[in-house]
Parts: structure tokens; sequence; C-alpha cells
């Protein structure tokens, strides 16, 4: 390497787990109690992923908490919610599984609020025909994080956080291609290790960052489904986009914000300007608790037709409800808006919806197997478990679910390899050559920031909650452009590696302009209106569509895409 | 309108940044908004929320989550990375030294306690479960901050698990061990780490006293 001279270090283990959310360490925990060697690595303080800032809660059928619910009815009700388009086994494996899992996390330490007879309490979240929502106040993804990390303390689990993949590498045995390591790259220092691993489990969580209002963390940009393409593993269903009905909207400094569905579950109404609880005439059965896609456009379509507020939401009240209520099962929220004067307990929030999961990403089997031998996936960054739509509640049940069964086969594969493979040295050098780039300060026309906006306001406003042709045209060639012009000069002001959050903020966005093509180009594909994706060109459901997935695969510079039928999987 | 930041850099120094003031901005947006100005400077962000806890620096001389901090217009503030901990550069310190000393007691469920069977049992523990390891309290505590002992944070998680049911370590030994009568013989009742801790935990009051009332193994035959 000429510029710059990168030092590179290298480590082997036989499981590399990357990404240290719910998925992540669930999956590390299960390795490291299997015996087998695990590394974690992860972009985050751990124990600060995305993941803790769930709020609303856990789904699962508990039939012995609840003799009216079971695990099948939970499994209907996520496929409908999914709009079928979930792929079988996946869904099955989430809400069958989901009860051992939650007993898991309470052996770790959870403990999930009890009612008043001392039995795990429930309550609705939207689209569910029993209260399948287990929770911890309205800070449920908080106290799943904790207990995971507790029990990753005390298993010794080894984790570099702070440390950024920025590629996975494959190598070819015996005539067929296997994951065997990737790159990572101490946030702090700028120092790169090559790790080896026997197997690779994917589990980077989302990309909300690509959008410009997102409930998403600072770290959610996308990287895992940027990694998979690269290597030429298929991802699926990309144009599924959850756009939460309710994030906040004033003050502009907080616009997105994640205002949890669990203030519609313990009973809050939407209204338009005009004081009309306005579900009534969008869903007159399931009301403020029908699907997430449903009510967020909803929203949208009264913000629209001029029934918004002056600042372009609606109002979510509780209200009525009586403050000891709001004050015990909604703090979170509570505070958040007393934070900026509004006292929940007797003035309206107001609301907009605001980019919330991608429903889409690596295409696994319910075993957690990639297309790609070796590499296993779980969490957000995978497609399949919650098909067109995913019920609030269902990403932390399968994070635990698919972080667990990943951990399982990819632990199997590892023991079974009888060495590490290699990291092939052209590979290596063509990524250190790709990340190197952004160093290059004489280079530098455009600040990494702006691209970054300019990426944001283009998905916002062509990818959001509601799509059409030209929309996604433009934003097709916006995008192309976009990622012309940070090829040519977007590059960091400073050229060191150490402590250089532009060099970062150049790989995320890099990674984030490879998603964003794949959703725009899966978003032109289903030309009808299924689950959270809704087109105006195409408002109706089409026959031809029902039950039918785009895969979509990366050659070279070129997206190219399979149609298949994942419910019969 | 604007506001003005003093942030300590690595050197020592105090350097000053103008930023123009935004409605509802935090602390943390006006230091993200430096940090596209000035790329090598450090400090660590993630949700913005006040949920992940990284965020935590001093702010105008009391350590706080710079993200649920919110700025006033025409309003000065000094940064400094918190102390307690050392500095890897400007805001950013390393947890790690106090993270691997927190290990000695040992900070997760040891199984041999009895099942939750009643609401309260359950709710005993969730204002201490619903510590963020934001270390605004070590970094305010001046028992924590002078002893080689535990910390205020090993303190609250020695009592979270004395708290609960399931437990079947004898906290309260532990407790000593660590060092509890530092905390019950020095404590200035300063209250500072009620005031600072961004869940409302007072560690004297929650963890500290908790534990010097809970009985040892010993004790409970």
């Amino acid at each position: 390497m000429n510029t710059p001279p990168f030092h590179l270090e290298s480590a082997s283990t036989d499981v590399l787990v990357v990404g240290a959310g719910g998925a992540g360490l669930r999956a590390a925990i299960e390795i490291a109690e299997q015996g087998v060697g695990v590394l974690v690595v992860s972009k985050e303080r751990l124990g600060a992923a995305h993941t803790c800032m769930a709020e609303g809660g856990y789904n699962v059928a508990l039939t012995e908490v609840n003799p009216l619910d079971n695990p099948d009815i939970h499994l209907k009700d996520t496929l409908e919610g999914g709009a079928y388009l979930n792929r079988g086994s996946l869904a099955y494996a989430l809400t069958h599984e989901a009860p051992a899992r939650l007993y898991d996390l309470e052996r770790f330490g959870a403990i999930f609020d009890r009612d008043e007879h001392g039995k795990i309490a429930q309550r609705f979240s939207g689209k569910q025909t029993q209260p399948h929502t287990v929770f911890v106040a309205d800070y449920t993804g908080q106290a799943i994080m904790s207990a995971l990390v507790d029990r990753a303390r005390m298993l010794g689990v080894q984790v570099w956080d702070e440390h950024f993949v920025t590629a996975l590498f494959a190598a070819t045995k015996s005539g067929q291609r296997q994951a065997c390591g990737a790159l990572a790259l101490d946030q702090h220092s700028g120092l790169l290790t090559a790790i080896q691993a026997r197997a690779v489990i994917l589990c980077t969580g989302g990309g909300g960052r690509m959008y410009s209002v997102t409930t998403n963390a600072a770290s959610n940009t996308a990287d895992g489904f940027a990694l998979a393409l690269r290597l030429g593993v298929e991802l699926v269903d990309m144009e599924m986009i959850q756009f939460h009905p309710t994030g906040m909207v004033v003050p502009n400094a907080m616009r997105g914000k994640l205002v949890t569905e669990s203030v519609r579950g313990e009973g809050g109404r939407l209204f338009n300007r005009d004081g009309e609880r306005f579900m009534e005439r969008y869903n007159p059965q399931r009301l403020e608790l029908a699907g997430r896609d449903e009510v967020a456009r909803a929203i949208y379509s009264e913000v629209q037709a001029g029934r918004g507020t002056d600042v372009g939401g609606v109002y979510l009240s509780v209200a009525h409800l009586p403050a000891a209520t709001i004050e015990e099962r909604l703090p979170s929220m509570l505070e958040q808006f007393l934070a900026v004067g509004v006292d929940i307990r007797k003035e309206s929030m107001q609301i907009h919806p605001s980019m919330h999961h991608i429903m889409g990403g690596v295409r696994i089997d319910d075993q957690g197997r990639s297309t790609l031998s070796g590499l296993f996936a779980a969490g957000e960054v995978t497609g399949g478990e919650h098909g067109g739509n995913r019920l609030g509640g269902n990403a932390l049940a399968g994070c635990q679910v698919m972080g667990k069964r990943a951990a399982a086969s990819a632990a199997h594969f590892a023991a079974e390899q009888r060495d590490t493979l290699d990291i092939p040295v052209a590979d290596l050098d063509r990524e250190l050559k790709r990340i190197g780039r952004y160093l290059e300060t004489s280079q530098r026309k455009q600040s990494v920031y702006v691209a970054h906006k300019q990426l944001q306001h283009i998905m916002w406003e062509n990818v959001g909650i509601m799509r059409h042709a030209d929309a996604l045209t433009q934003a097709s060639s916006e995008v192309q452009a976009l990622a012309a012009t940070v090829n040519q000069g977007v590059r960091a002001i400073q050229g060191d590696p150490d402590y250089n959050r532009e060099w970062l903020e150049c790989l995320e966005l890099e990674n984030m302009l490879i998603t964003a093509r794949a959703v725009i180009y899966a978003a032109t594909l289903r030309t009808e209106s299924r689950g959270a994706h809704y087109r105006r060109d195409y408002p109706e459901p089409s026959p031809e569509w029902e039950r039918r997935n785009f895969v979509l695969n990366l050659d070279g510079e070129k997206l190219s895409h399979t149609v298949v039928n994942q419910s019969e999987m | 309108m604007s506001i003005t930041l003093l942030i300590q850099r690595a050197s020592g120094a105090y350097d000053r940044y103008e930023v123009s003031y935004q409605e509802g901005m935090s602390v943390l947006d006006a230091v993200k908004s430096i940090g596209q100005r000035v790329p090598d400077l450090a400090y660590r962000w993630e949700c913005g929320q006040g949920i992940c806890g990284v965020c935590t620096i001093r702010i105008n001389g009391a350590p706080a989550l710079s993200c649920t901090t919110l700025a006033r217009p025409d309003t000065s503030y000094t940064l400094e990375p918190i102390p307690g901990f050392p500095v890897e550069k400007d805001l950013l310190v390393d947890y790690t030294p106090r993270l691997e000393k927190l290990l000695d007691v040992k900070p997760y469920l040891i199984e041999g306690g009895q099942p939750i069977a009643t609401k309260a049992e359950a709710d005993a523990s969730k204002l201490l479960r619903s510590c963020i390891e934001c270390m605004a309290c070590v970094a305010v505590c001046p028992v924590s901050l002078k002893t080689a002992n535990a910390d205020a944070l090993a303190m609250v998680k020695l009592a979270r698990f004395a708290l609960d049911p399931r437990d079947g370590e004898d906290r309260r030994e532990m407790a000593e061990e660590a060092g509890l009568d530092v905390y019950t013989k020095t404590c200035p009742s300063c209250r500072a780490c009620a005031t600072i801790c961004p869940r409302q935990i007072d560690v004297y009051e929650h963890a500290v006293k908790v534990l010097a009332e809970t009985q040892t193994s010993e004790q409970a035959l």
C-alpha cells in the first residue's frame, strides 16, 4: 500500500460475530456456552447497540399466562401482518421458539414486568388478535440488552467494541466459495486487523440512516446489507421498509425520534387538526392498533390532505388515561416529552411517521444459513421473518430466536472445518485500497456530511411511505450520480487513520449508497401495493406478485434479481 | 442566536467554538455540528435519546448525558471528559479499567435463589435494573473517585442482585469485600449521584443502604 501506510494486524477465531445487538450477543452467548471460540466485533460500546432503543416489547404467546393464546395464533398474526410474504419456516421458528428464548432472557437476568398475580404481563401491539407483547415498562430493548451483556460478561465472551468491520471475505475450498474472515477497523486508533474465522455470523442490524427522518441510532448505516452484497450473497424483500407511525415532529432537532407503539397499546388515540379520530375511517375495527403500514399511511394521507397540524403532524393523545398508568407504563415517553415542555398526562403529542425498520435483508433459511457457505445471519440484517411488514414486538423475539439458531449452525459448521482458510491476499489488498482512498485528502472536493444529507433527502422524498415509478426512477439516477460524486471527490479532511470520524462516515456512506440502490431496485420491481410497500401508480395488490419475493444479487456493479416463493419454504 | 462551547482538547487546552442555535437542540447536537468542522474532535454518541448511555461528558462541571441536556440559546458551555477515567482523547474516556474491575463483583445473575412469585418481587430491583451504565454516578461520587475499592456502579449492580430473589450469591458479603464500609462511613450525603443519574437512582439510598440492610447468608441462617 502506498497511501496511507496501513499497519495490518491479524487475528483468528472459530466463529466471528459481526454486531453486538440483540441477535449478535445472543449468538455469541450460544457459541460460548457450546465451548466454541467466539469473537464479537461491534461498532458501538458494548451494550449500546440499537436494540437498546426498542421500546415496546417482545412478542410471545405464553399459553401458561394466557390460555387463549398459543404460538399458532402468533404465527397467524405474523403472517397476516407480513402480507404473507414471510418465509414460512422463519415465521414458524420465531413464533414457536419465542417462549423458550424469553425464558432464556430471564435466566440471563431480565425480569419482564409482572401482573398483580405475579405472572408475566402482556399487552396488545398493532395487528394482534391476542395480547402477545411482554415488556419492561417502555424500555424493553434496554432491559434485554442489559441481560445479554450480563451473560456475555459472565461467560467472558471476547468483544472488540468500537470496531468497524469494513469487509467480509470468502475463499475457495474444494471448488466452493466459503466465508473465511473480515477486516476490522479500530475506530479510535485506526488500526486494522484481518480476522480469519471458520464461520461468520452477520448481525449488523438495519440502515435507518439512509433516511432523513428515522428512529434509528447513529450506527444504523446499512453496513451488513452492503457487506453481503459485495460478497455475492443474496438479499430478499429489500423494498420492504417499515415507517413507524409515530415519530416526534417538534422540535425540529428531535424530528423522527421514536414514540413507542405502546402509547397506542395502552390506549393512545390519533386525531387530525379537526379533532377527528381519523382511524375510524381507515380501519374502524382495529383503529390505532391496525398494522404499522396502515397507520403510517393513514397519518401521511391526513397530513397530505391538509388535515395535519401546523408543523405537519397529527395528534396522539393519552390524556384520557389515568396519570398513574402513564407514569408506570410509559415513563420514558413522559420524560421525553416533558423535556420539551409537553406533559402527555394532559396534552397531546404531535407525531408523524419515521423510517424505522428494514424487513428485507440477507436471505437465510431457518438455520440462519445465507446463500454463502460459512456465512450465517440473524436479526434485522436478514429478510424473510417479517415478510412485507413487521409486527411491533416481533423484532426483539426474532433476534433472540434466530440469534441462537444461527449460532448453533455456525458453531457446528466451525467445528467441522479442519483448518481456517486464508483470506485471499488480492481481496485484502483491494479492500485496503478501497478504504484507503477516502484518506487521499488532496482529492477532496465535497464533504461526506453534505453527500450523506443528499442521500437521506433522496430516500425520504422518493422512496418513502408512498412510492411511484417516476419518483423511483429519479431516485435511482440521483443515487447513481451521488455514488459517482462520492467515488470521485468525497474524502476525509484528515489523512491520518486515528480518531478520524469523517473517514468512518465515508465508509458508512458507501454502504448506504449500495443498499439504497438495492431498495430502489426492488421497489421498482414490485408494481403493486403490498405490506409496507405502497405504490401510488399501483395502489392495489396484484395477483401476479402474491406470495412472491424478489431476491437480489450484486455482480460487479450490477444488480440482478430472481423471483421466488418464500412462503413455501 | 448561538451557543458557545469551550471544549477541553487532548492537549489540555480549551478550544472555543460557536454554533448557531436551533430549537430543541441538545449539547450533543452542538458537539456533533462542531465535529463536522473539526474532524479529529473525539467524542461518543449513539442513540441520541438518553438510552444507550455512551455520551456522558462533563457539562459546566457536572457529568451528564449530552444527548438529553438541552442547549439554551446565547449560553456558554464548558465541556470536559468525565473524571475518574483515563482520557483517550478530547471528550473520549476509556471505560476498560473500571469495567474490568466491575467483574470482581460478578455483575450478573448467579442461579441459586427462588423464582419470582409476585409483582413486588419483580419490581424490587426494577429501578436498579434500569441503569444504563452511563458512568455519571462514578464520575460524580467523591467516594468512588477516591477509593481503590468498588465504585458506585458496582454498588448499584450488587444491590440489583441482592434485591433479585433468583440470585444465589451472598451479595452482602461480596459488598463488604468490595468496600461497602467505605461508602457507609464516608459518604458525605451530597446526593450528587441522585441528581445526576438519568434514571433517578440514588446510589446511597437505593444501593448502599439496601446492601447494608441485607443479611449475609450466615445471618440469614
